[in-house]
């Protein structure tokens, strides 16, 4: 059986630095010697220095680790020179819009093996144009050395309208990635045509979001091969029945508020189905999608019960969120209220925000959380298969943690590398003016819950590094190894400020591993794609999708924290077609591209 | 005519309070207000009167009367243990948690051995998410609270519903077992005590005290709560039909709450 695999992995050896053992390689580590003379903290550098046999006095545990060591980030945006202000123009009318935006996506736009940064825009009001740079989108190439370039001119991905967010994913299977920018009242199609450059394919496409009654909001969109005919289908989330012309007013009091939600109606989200010729058909209507009326928020994409078929889950604004099952038959059905997670466990419907679907306790079955708005709590539905979810938000401790704030972007990532999936959440309240009308504060710091493996988590934000202290107005988050360390960093975008570049600085000596996939029969990214590893601690369960979190893409390669484990002892790859593909022996700490092979076995099962 | 007015004239502001009391106590709601308006006419810095308007004003939704005449009582005397508590009352009532604790604080020392404005204090560090705080304050509540009384029972109540969404679930259903005993027609009591029970994984017992909350005279827990958990209940009993009638009954709830 062919498997077409490459490696960029790291040669093992000694580099006579005395008793020290170092796991890079030279380049690498001069790279870092640049880096920390040039001033940018390259994590790597930083464990050359720290790195320590068990000859020198300090002992690590038996698991090749302090246990207890600390997860820790750095915000590096100034040393990156990314120039980006996110503009929401805020008016004295206060339109709801304006506390929408801030969608960001962690890409590899040129196939460099680096992760590059596309942020969306606002625009004025109330004429919604982009009017001058200001407004732009941008885009970001990763230098490679801690530093970005923009390349947003030559790209072509200005944008026009005010944009609301992003979603990466290469629908042509050309091998380069694509975007799907949403927005208020424009969504567009980038394809990506591999040279640097981007061209608006949104009208060639048929996706430009306009439906009979005219053009929804729209405020995040998603990748997924829904029919698993190996073509990246688009799914759009709606948001309110809203114009500018006609929005009314809102106070508190005698303070000019914005409004609640529950002032307008929902709108449906939309389903475009792939022709694989460029062009998509919009199959919202067969699909059965349109009769469910949402005010959608965030997407994300998971198998939840295991029948072959990628599910939906739409975290809605104070309405109940859906839990869009795939017949597998190009229909869909809301199964969330029988599901148990339309509402919280109070049969309260919560004011979701951004939303992840994963495998968060290791037992093969996705798990899905979302946040959501001060005094709901951030809920945590726990799958123990058979299409019930249990609502775990008390339990696990995450509502003790998570009643008195608000977040949005979040997302389910091993952070610490320590075989179990931690939770990030960008912290902010939506009222810019929140602190007149409900006597609390506007900004609010980022959040990290750490798994403790034993469905409880503990919240470590205290601990994760001077930038988890800073209050800002946060929105979206992508998530993504900007510098190929096997540490998960973070972009995270807030309103009317610049970016926060959170790169993890985490001290341990877990190992890892991240798989980037390149379908052959399937979507070229990969996506859908669900992943076992088995090492000596045991089983870990995830998925391909950039698909995460709010209004915002990350990055699409698989990510799995092993621990003090060195080798994967089998890795399991079940593709959406249902090709199932299996590697063995697998050494740990390196990015694996796994090619999928056309001699793979279909799955008669899909786990 | 005279004799009528000097009579009047001769009621001074403390029978005037006196009979707004008693109106309030009957639920005479405008009586009481124009008796304690004639006890402040006659008397503008009677701090009683001024709390019991405050109060009124409150009933009345009238918040900018009641935190006014708060604010005027405790100028006049901050060593009112009753003016500061209703004070702290009445911003926990309007969310407004932070400056809550200040004069709850300033009760509590004035008035060292009651528990309410401890009891108050409690809800307004859970409400700011200060849980261990809460925690702490909730057993200071309980420890000085009578025995059997109705106080204790909400204390309890409030103390078990905070332990069972910190997911410890035995001592949250210990305190509402309390609360039962003293009050059990208690319908919080008894939907948090299925609560834990369902933390436990006790599914059988949890649905029975839900079943029973939902008998009682309705609280907190409202019966779109109860029938929701009964839902869920039922469906890890295995038994659909049940969890069908609950689910009908919540939703038709919530299409009724939407209207």
């Amino acid at each position: 059986m062919l498997i077409g695999v490459e490696t960029t992995s790291r040669q093992q050896g000694s580099i006579g630095l005395g008793k020290i053992k170092l796991a890079i390689t030279r380049r690498e580590f001069v790279r870092g010697l640049a880096a920390l003379s040039s001033g940018t903290m390259h994590s790597r550098a930083l464990s050359i220095l720290h790195t320590t046999s068990a000859g020198d006095g300090q002992s690590l545990s038996a698991a090749g680790q302090s246990a207890d060591s600390a997860i820790v980030f750095e915000n590096t945006i100034k040393a990156s020179k990314i120039d980006f202000l996110l503009k929401n123009s805020v008016s004295p009318q206060r339109y709801s819009i304006e506390t929408m935006t801030g969608g960001v996506a962690v890409f590899d736009y040129n196939n460099d093996g680096l992760l590059d940064i596309f942020f969306t825009n606002g625009a004025e009001i109330p004429s919604l144009k982009k009017s001058n740079s200001s407004f732009h989108n941008k885009l970001f190439r990763n230098n490679g050395d801690g530093t970005f370039t923009d390349v947003t001119e030559k790209a072509g991905l200005a944008g026009v309208g005010y944009s609301m967010g992003v979603a990466a994913g290469d629908y042509d299977n050309d091998g380069f990635v694509d975007l799907y920018v949403t927005g208020f009242n424009c969504n567009q199609l980038f394809h990506n045509n591999g040279d640097g450059t981007f061209t608006d394919s949104t009208e060639k496409a048929g996706v430009s979001g306009v439906l009979k009654r005219g053009k929804p909001w729209s405020v995040a969109a998603g990748w997924i091969d829904y029919d698993n005919d190996g073509l990246l289908d688009l799914f759009v989330v709606n948001y309110l029945d809203y114009s500018l012309s006609t929005a009314h007013s809102c106070k508190t009091g005698n303070v000019v508020d914005y409004c609640s939600p529950d002032e307008y109606r929902g709108t449906p989200n939309i389903l475009y189905r792939n022709n694989g010729d460029g062009t998509f058909t919009d199959v919202s209507q067969q699909s059965r999608i349109s009769q469910y009326l949402g005010k959608g928020m965030g997407v994300a994409f998971a198998d939840y019960d295991g029948d072959g078929f990628t599910d939906i889950f739409v975290s809605n604004d104070s309405i109940p969120n859906f839990l869009l099952h795939n017949n597998g038959d190009g229909t869909f059905t809301d199964v969330a209220l029988r599901a148990g997670v339309a509402y919280n466990e109070n049969g309260k419907a919560v004011a979701g925000m951004g939303t992840d679907f994963r495998d968060i306790d290791n037992d093969g079955m996705p798990d899905i959380f979302l946040t959501a708005m001060y005094g709901d709590s951030f809920p945590l539905y726990r799958n123990p298969g058979k299409g019930q979810f249990e609502d775990v938000t008390e339990t696990t401790g995450i509502a003790a943690m998570t009643s008195r704030f608000t977040a949005w972007g979040t997302g389910i990532f091993d952070f610490d590398n320590d075989g179990n999936k931690d939770i990030f959440a960008a912290g902010s309240a939506i009222l810019d003016n929140s602190m007149e009308v409900n006597h609390k504060p506007y900004p609010l710091p980022n959040f990290l819950y750490r798994n403790l493996g034993n469905m409880r988590f503990k919240d470590v934000s205290g601990e994760a590094g001077a930038s988890f202290s800073v209050p800002a107005a946060h929105r979206g988050a992508g998530f993504g190894d900007l510098n190929n360390d096997g540490k998960i960093d973070i972009v995270v975008t807030v309103l009317n400020g610049e970016p926060q570049l959170l790169m993890n600085r985490s001290q341990n000596h877990n190992h890892w591993i991240i798989l980037k996939l390149v379908g052959v029969a399937d979507n070229r990214d990969g996506l859908g794609t669900r992943v076992k590893i088995t090492t000596a601690n045991g089983v870990q369960y995830n998925q391909a999708t950039t698909a995460v979190g709010y209004n915002s893409s990350s990055d699409k390669r698989v990510y799995f924290g092993l621990q003090n484990a060195t080798l994967v002892d089998q890795i399991e790859l079940v593709w959406p077609t249902g090709v199932k593909q299996v590697l063995n022996h697998v050494m740990a700490d390196q990015i694996l591209t796994i090619v999928q092979s056309s001699s793979s076995k279909k799955s008669d099962r899909p786990h | 005519m005279i004799w009528l007015l000097a009579f009047q004239l001769a009621i001074g502001p403390t029978e005037h309070y006196e009979h707004a009391k008693q109106d309030l106590a009957q639920r005479k709601f405008s009586e009481a207000a124009s008796e304690v308006n004639a006890a402040l006419h006659e008397n503008p810095s009677m701090v009683p009167a001024l709390v019991l308007k405050a109060r009124l004003a409150s009933f009345a939704h009238r918040p900018d009367v009641a935190k006014s005449c708060l604010i005027t009582a405790i100028t006049v005397d901050p060593t009112s243990e009753e003016a500061q508590f209703y004070l702290g009352v009445f911003f926990y009532e309007q969310n407004d948690f932070k400056p809550a604790i200040s004069p709850l604080q300033a009760a509590q020392k004035l008035s060292p051995n009651s528990p309410l404005p401890v009891f108050y204090l409690a809800m307004t560090h859970e409400a700011l998410g200060n849980q261990s705080k809460a925690l702490e304050l909730y057993q200071q509540a309980e420890n000085l609270s009578p025995q059997i009384s109705p106080q204790t029972a909400e204390i309890a109540v409030a103390y078990g519903r905070l332990l069972v969404s910190q997911g410890r679930a035995q001592d949250g259903i210990e305190k509402e077992r309390r609360a039962i005993e003293i009050d059990p027609k208690s319908r919080d009591a008894h939907y948090v005590l299925a609560k834990g029970l369902e933390q436990q994984g006790d599914f059988r017992n949890a649905a029975l005290e839900g079943e029973l909350a939902l008998t009682l005279p309705e609280a907190n827990a409202s019966d779109a709560e109860i029938h929701y958990l009964l839902t869920r209940l039922y469906r890890k009993l295995n038994k659909p039909d049940l969890a069908e009638a609950h689910l009908e009954k919540f939703l038709a709830l919530k299409k009724t709450t939407q209207k």
